[in-house]
């Protein structure tokens, strides 16, 4: 079980994100929406170690925890075997035959058979994704961690992703969070879904259930996230109020489509 | 009027673009869809001059002088005016961080005085809604919703005749996904600007196009209006169509 209770996090005066919680029942995928800019790669950088919070606390019940990165983040230098050789010695001690084995089992799950030599800029943007899920999954972590798992892909591509990554959590028995702006691909991968809602005081999460459950909320804040609808409670585009009160601040705010970092 | 004539276009072995053809017509929003890798943002980049096609023509007419533009055999001089008529909204909003919104909006504006200048880069912003108390900001200090439409704001700043959008919404919330596609509709006709649209985004297409152009395998799968898109029984159009959120 993964529990999260009370994180805030906030870049200078700029609150990103305020008393986020939620719980992840073991083996279980829960998926985190939300606007742009409303701070869903910085509260997954959190879960992974990588951002301190300034409040709240993350029990992950696991060390062994896997990121797969938005951009793949592949070593462009290496080739597909030498991608996944890499994380199995540095992390498992795993070299020789053992780790071939071990490779050409992950090509052959990902649907990468046969791409051994190849190196990732000979790869289509849906293979890259593939090998950036296999590197990760390749030291077996009992968490995974997607960061917009299907940004920039064609529908179809982005839907077939989806389906390995179901199909990996299954045969692995992992526990996987997300984060993506992708309502149909939310809904795909999800077990139970949770909303970041942007405030001038921080992003909150709203929990909304299963996919079944939030297509059919009734919450006002939800159904304008899941439709799109321009009236109702969110606003997208303001000028935040750090910006208003302290003028020439810096560039902390987080405006971007992800974060600042 | 914006014309492919049997345009092919190949990467070492891989062949992207293997004779396409077709017209924009004036006044008109066209999608081109396809899948990764199918050639859209190769097929803008050849209409811009960014690229020059293995073969074929593509032709821009100038709607002010009537005179039609060879892209693939203009010099430097031609070039910058095919991308004067044709301006062109990147998929992330390529703002300059060290300059302000004001500086950036009038980036293209160099030929104004101050005054014109200033009315110029108000008349843009109220165009994308965006409202002039932004203009001392800088890009990080907007949000990202905002950085498109300043950037849109910059593209339309020089008057393009034709208004290109690469994957405009790819990435974005779908209420920020709404409001930028209302904005392409909303300026395609309140300018009366020819827009070419490349996106992975049917729901979009649907929503705004009058034209939807399909690529695949390097050429064109359909070509048609909403209607008839919807109505297609291509495998590839079919999945497409089923992606489109029905919530």
């Amino acid at each position: 079980m993964i529990e999260v209770s009370g994180l805030s996090k906030q870049f200078g005066f700029l609150p990103i994100i305020s008393d986020v919680r939620f719980c992840v029942k073991e083996k279980d995928s829960y998926v985190i929406l939300g606007q742009s800019g409303s701070g869903k790669s910085v509260l997954l950088k959190i879960l992974a170690g990588l951002i301190i919070p300034d409040h709240g606390h993350v029990s992950m019940g696991t060390s062994n925890v896997g990121m797969i990165f938005q951009q793949n983040a592949l070593f462009d230098s290496l080739n597909v075997f030498e991608n996944l050789a890499f994380p199995l010695k540095e992390k498992k001690r795993i070299t020789g035959k053992d780790a071939t084995v071990k490779i050409e089992k992950f090509l052959e799950w990902v649907g990468l058979p046969g791409t051994e030599k190849l190196f990732p800029n000979e790869l289509s943007g849906g293979m890259q994704k593939r090998l950036g899920i296999a590197r990760a999954l390749i030291v077996e972590p009992e968490v995974v961690l997607y960061d917009e798992p299907t940004a920039g892909l064609d529908p179809i591509t982005s839907r077939m992703i989806a389906d390995l990554i179901i199909r990996l959590k299954k045969e692995m028995g992992s526990t996987v969070i997300a984060v993506t702006s992708d309502v149909m691909r939310g809904f795909q991968l999800a077990d139970e879904l949770g909303i970041l809602m942007k405030s001038k005081t921080g992003s909150h999460l709203k929990n909304v259930g299963s996919p079944t459950e939030a297509k059919n909320s009734t919450d006002e804040a939800t159904r304008q996230f899941i439709k799109g609808l321009k009236e109702g409670p969110l606003t997208t585009e303001d000028v935040p109020e750090t910006h208003r009160h302290h003028h020439g601040l810096s560039s902390f705010y987080l405006g971007m489509e992800d974060d600042p970092f | 009027m914006i014309r492919f004539e049997n345009v092919v276009k190949s990467f070492g072995s891989k062949h992207i673009l293997k004779g396409v053809s077709f017209e924009i017509m004036p006044g008109e929003i066209l999608f081109i869809l396809g899948r990764s890798g199918t050639g859209k943002s190769v097929t803008l980049k050849t209409l811009v001059g960014l690229l020059k096609p293995d073969s074929g023509n593509v032709i821009i007419r100038n709607q002010k002088d009537g005179k039609d533009l060879q892209v693939q055999s203009l010099d430097q001089e031609g070039l910058n005016l095919a991308r004067k008529i044709c301006g062109m909204v990147f998929q992330h909003p390529a703002l300059l961080d060290s300059l302000t919104i004001f500086e950036n909006v009038a980036f293209g504006l160099r030929d104004l005085n101050e005054e014109d200048k200033r009315k110029r880069v108000l008349e843009c912003l109220k165009l994308v809604h965006l409202d002039e108390n932004i203009l001392n900001l800088k890009p990080p200090e907007i949000s990202y919703g905002m950085q498109k439409r300043v950037s849109i704001a910059r593209t339309i700043a020089p008057g393009p005749q034709y208004l290109l959008f690469d994957e405009p919404t790819t990435g974005l919330d779908p209420i920020t996904t709404n409001a930028i596609n209302e904005l392409i509709n909303e300026l395609a006709r309140t300018l009366n600007v020819t827009s070419l649209v490349v996106s992975h985004d049917m729901g979009c297409a649907l929503d705004i196009a009058d034209r939807i152009l399909v690529l695949d395998n390097g050429g064109i799968l359909a070509m048609g209006s909403v209607n008839e898109i919807r109505n297609s029984k291509e495998p590839l159009i079919v999945d497409f169509l089923s992606e489109v959120l029905s919530t």
